[in-house]
């Protein structure tokens, strides 16, 4: 096959998430994996893309580019970077699940959804700019 | 997302569609606050045309959980399925929220 290789810049703002996801799913989709993979990788992608739509830029405008990589037949890799405060998600502590309804807090809840779904997540702060990059497997278990 | 809302008797059921993202989240809170004006207890989620949610839906979710369970009632879901129903699980909220297959056994959990 082909393999995919494309960029997006978009304002990283709210409303422009469903057109980053359906241009991520749409990148998965050519690398062919299945419908259901699919959606997995959008709801990682969602956390990701959210959060630096929500906490990169608390001054005001700024923007985030993502950045599809096919490696191979339902392989990929997948890069959210943004120039906004430095910022680890994958520091973020797991939520318990284990807790009763009255107490239960859903922060974190995300971004272990996102490590759930993806078969390996890696930040690293690159001078000015955060890097979240997945590396995406046909299935969420196991190597790529 | 699109989302639709009955009464029987006293349980109310609404049908949520589509996807449930942190855009959709906020319309479906909206929505759902209308719903509750009339102090309904009792809801059934059916979610069957449900193709998507993620961490901002499941959220969604859980509050309305605990609203109703603060007024004594229960939230219960029927139909959830695919990458849906696996985020669900995933996120632990089964203990909070019953999963039924059908409206009908969901609506029977009721009686």
């Amino acid at each position: 096959m082909n393999n995919l290789s494309a960029q997006l810049v978009r304002p990283a703002k709210l409303s422009e998430l469903p057109a980053i996801l359906a241009w991520i799913a749409e990148c998965a989709d050519r690398q062919g994996f299945r419908t259901e993979r699919i959606r997995q990788i959008e709801v990682a992608a969602e956390e990701a893309l959210v959060n630096i739509m929500n906490y990169a830029y608390p001054a005001g405008d700024g923007s985030v580019e993502i950045r599809c990589t096919g490696t191979g037949p339902s392989s990929l890799i997948l890069e959210f970077v943004d120039t906004g405060r430095p910022f680890d998600v994958l520091s973020v502590p797991d939520p318990d699940l284990a807790i009763a309804l009255e107490d239960k807090e859903i922060g974190g809840l995300g971004v272990f959804l996102m490590k759930q779904l993806i078969n390996h997540v890696e930040y690293r702060r690159e001078g000015a700019a955060n890097r979240l990059t997945f590396i995406i497997g046909e299935t969420k278990h196991g190597a790529v | 997302m699109q989302i639709a809302f009955s009464v029987m008797n006293d349980v109310a059921s609404v049908t949520v569609s589509g996807r449930l993202d942190a855009l959709t989240a906020a319309e479906f809170d909206r929505q759902i606050a209308g719903f509750l004006q009339d102090g309904t207890t009792k809801m059934v989620l059916s979610c069957s045309g449900l193709e998507y949610i993620s961490s901002a839906g499941l959220r969604s979710m859980l509050a309305l959980a605990k609203q109703l369970k603060a007024r004594g009632g229960r939230l219960v879901c029927a139909g959830l399925k695919g990458t849906a129903r696996e985020v669900f699980d995933m996120s632990g909220f089964a203990a909070a929220i019953s999963l039924f297959e059908t409206e009908e056994e969901a609506l029977a959990a009721f009686s």
